[in-house]
């Protein structure tokens, strides 16, 4: 039998609503998981932030304040909005490419088939395998004299191509890898969007002769549009904070021509040691990536509603 | 307010690691390799057996931990001279110095190494040796090591030597190479060419890496210079800079438009095309060596003296000279593959980590690297030929030593590390990559680089 406990007479409850006790149950739960967030990401980014005002090498005492210099260098510097500007358009490539390829793989995952499952899986794989080592295998694929690519060229009667010396050829094995490697996630994302529209829709689309192009345009399509915000907008993140392919495939070469900022901020932070230009980087490049989002959801997401 | 603010530095120092460091690995073979910063920790806190207080010191490069001897003693194919190197050196502390405690850090190498140095340097607990390769001379002109004592600064070869600003030796090598030519006789032979024959002028190897690449038909090859773009090129075109008498500057100057800087550059072109295109200069070492060495179809390498292990491993007919020389020019070379060790100034115990370094320098332990072609800094050795008479590449490169002094890659008072990345890229590889002309592509580096030192 449950018991209710009585307050003696004359006190008045004072207690929180329900909604407010819930609430405060719900905070103390994801509290550990809040502070261990706040000290691994938003203290880093605080001090990312602060070091962006200042000249600091980690070698010779403390940061010295320098107010905006490095954001004057920055702006003043024709090499640092080349390398964000590139980071945007090699980034935007990467991005569509993997969003519409990654939709056309969910749409195929989508039809029923005996080894759905198995192809499921495989399409994941690649996300999970090690950058470094997956990359390891395209550079040697790329070898201008004994590389795979080249061999199989030779093979078939094509000349062999010196692959590092263009910056084309650089830009468009950074974009295959990249969306070899984001697909397959992506693609998930879509398909579980797809298994959540209502079947019944598309009965009655069929009922009312509609073809499968017509499916797809006037009911797939609007009914994933939530799922399409989230893959873009992660997207936009992601290609904006992409350096570990461009590491790894072309290290920025050839000379220079497919280095990006956030590859930069890497090199200024911890190899060069110049951590104020590398916060000063990491803020604009923070912004301008807010800047796209918004507008994604300003000019997107919110004028569809 | 300042102790604060340390405390938050490095804080922000130790998460960058933790995101960007990932787990310690060694970068090669010539590095103390092992475990992830494991240390002899239990081993803290203890007493002698008199009872005394033991002192504590730690260092990086210095000498194996238990669990990297562990690991050297578990190879199938037994202990290699690096590490009987470092486990002898651990040998030789405990032996002359019982009191002392020492942690053998493995902090991995280069920026791995570099960063963990910075993170402990700016809490202000750096340990008792600190030890790199390029970032050393940083190190030294930064003001945060300790001049080397005397004894230490006589008993080696300067050119193994790091000096401050001004003059002042503050670091020291127990390993080291300097590059010479190295070159694979029966493709000399073949290609009709006398390979007892001494390539002695710039002349000389253009001639005969000219000949075997057109003999060789599209399938044998001259070779080079490198100009791989990272470290690995600018190391190996530096000794030619330095020939000529001139290189890239150093502290806050850029001289990219030196017109010796341009001759060089234009030497540097044509010995390219006796490349097959896309090998010299790309970002991947390996297709190279692996021709020089192991296919076998590149006639010369120009390398440090770890190049003859490699030859005589894939059992080829090779011989080893030191680098051509310019008309008119001077011996120039570059330090590469080294291992510098210094003690920082806020390190406790300084004068006891010199005997540190001094173990390191012991001369019955560095006769240890001798087995492995590699050089050492005591003058003892590099005086004693008979000690290297039947090895050739250590002939060539003591020969060196004793004839002159060489330091390792320039250095720059800010973005050292950006600026190098320039003169890779943005200058060597472009120069063998593409026909653009050599003074522009020099013009627009010096411009670039000139915006980085401000």
């Amino acid at each position: 039998m449950e018991k209710t406990l009585q307050l003696p007479a004359g006190i008045k409850k004072r207690g929180l609503t329900r909604a407010q006790r819930e609430a405060r149950r719900a905070y103390m739960i994801i509290l550990p998981y809040y502070i261990y967030i706040a000290f691994w990401s938003l203290l880093p980014l605080l001090i990312g932030f602060f070091l962006g005002f200042t000249e600091f090498d980690g070698l010779s005492g403390l940061p010295k304040w320098v107010g905006l210099e490095n954001f004057r260098t920055f702006f003043a510097t024709n090499e640092y909005l080349i390398l964000l500007w590139r980071q945007i358009w090699i980034g935007m490539i990467c991005l569509f490419f993997n969003t519409v390829l990654s939709f056309l793989l969910g749409l195929a995952l989508n039809v029923n088939f005996r080894i759905r499952g198995f192809f499921r899986t495989t399409v994941y794989v690649p996300s999970v395998a090690a950058v470094s080592t997956t990359t390891a295998v395209v550079v040697a694929l790329l070898s201008p004299v004994d590389g795979g690519l080249n061999k199989f060229l030779e093979a078939i009667g094509v000349q062999p191509i010196v692959w590092n010396y263009s910056q084309f050829w650089m830009v468009f094995w950074i974009v295959v890898y990249f969306v070899w490697r984001s697909i397959g996630p992506a693609a998930i994302i879509w398909l579980g969007g797809l298994q959540s529209i209502n079947p019944s829709l598309y009965e009655a689309a069929r009922v009312d002769g509609a073809k499968r192009w017509q499916e797809i345009r006037y009911i797939t399509i609007p009914g994933l549009k939530y799922i399409a915000g989230y893959i873009i907008l992660t997207g936009v993140i992601n290609v904006m904070q992409m350096f570990d392919v461009v590491m790894f495939i072309s290290r920025g070469n050839p000379y220079g021509k497919t280095d990006v900022l956030m590859y930069r901020i890497y090199r200024d932070g911890i190899q060069s040691f110049n951590l104020g230009m590398a916060g000063a980087q990491s803020i604009v490049l923070g912004i301008v990536t807010i800047i796209f989002a918004l507008m994604y959801f300003r000019f997107i997401v919110r004028s569809e509603d | 307010m300042k102790k604060l603010v340390s405390i938050v530095l490095v804080l922000m120092l130790l998460l960058s690691l933790a995101a960007c460091g990932g787990p310690d690995t060694p970068s090669d073979e010539g590095t103390p390799s092992g475990d992830n910063g494991a240390s002899t920790s239990d081993q803290k806190d203890k007493t002698d057996d008199a009872g005394g207080e033991k002192i504590k010191l730690s260092g990086t490069q210095l000498g194996y931990n238990d669990d990297q001897i562990a690991a050297a003693e578990a190879k199938e194919e037994g202990l290699t001279p690096h590490d009987e190197y470092y486990i002898a050196v651990r040998k030789t502390i405990e032996e002359e110095y019982p009191n002392y405690e020492v942690e053998y850090l493995d902090w991995g190498w280069a920026e791995t190494l570099d960063q963990k140095q910075r993170a402990a340097i700016t809490a202000g607990d750096p340990p008792s040796v600190v030890a790199g390769e390029t970032f050393m001379p940083t190190y030294a002109n930064s003001g945060i090591l300790e001049p080397l004592p005397q004894d230490i600064v006589d008993a080696v070869n300067p050119s193994f030597l790091i000096k401050d600003k001004n003059g002042v030796p503050m670091a020291v090598a127990h390993k080291a190479s300097i590059f010479m030519l190295f070159y694979n006789k029966k493709l000399l032979a073949d290609a009709g060419l006398d390979p007892e024959a001494e390539i002695k002028t710039w002349e000389d190897w253009q001639n005969a890496a000219r000949t075997v690449t057109e003999k060789g038909n599209g399938e044998v090859w001259g070779g080079g210079i490198p100009t791989f773009p990272h470290f690995g090129g600018s190391l190996r075109a530096t000794p030619f800079f330095r020939q000529k008498g001139t290189d890239f500057g150093g502290g806050s100057e850029i001289n990219l438009t030196d017109p010796k800087v341009i001759e060089t550059l234009e030497f540097i072109r044509e010995m390219n095309a006796y490349f097959p295109a896309g090998l010299g200069n790309n970002a991947d070492e390996g297709p190279l060596w692996e021709a020089f060495e192991k296919t076998q179809n590149i006639a010369f390498a120009v390398n440090g003296s770890w190049q003859a292990a490699g030859a005589e491993r894939n059992n080829m007919d090779w011989g080893v000279a030191p680098l051509p020389l310019p008309e008119g020019g001077q011996i120039g070379n570059c330090m590469v593959g080294a291992v510098y060790v210094g003690v920082p100034k806020d390190a406790k115990n300084k004068e006891d980590a010199f005997n540190l370094i001094r173990a390191q320098l012991k001369e019955e332990n560095l006769k240890i690297w001798l087995e492995e072609t590699v050089c050492v800094p005591l003058k003892s050795i590099i005086d004693n030929e008979s000690l290297y008479a039947d090895n050739p590449t250590l002939k060539v490169a003591m020969e060196a030593f004793r004839e002159g002094t060489y330091t390792g890659l320039t250095t720059f008072d800010k973005n050292d590390a950006q600026i190098w990345e320039i003169i890779n890229t943005k200058v060597l590889a472009r120069v063998t990559m593409t026909n653009d002309p050599i003074d522009q592509i020099c013009a627009e580096a010096q411009k670039e680089i000139e915006g980085l030192l401000k």
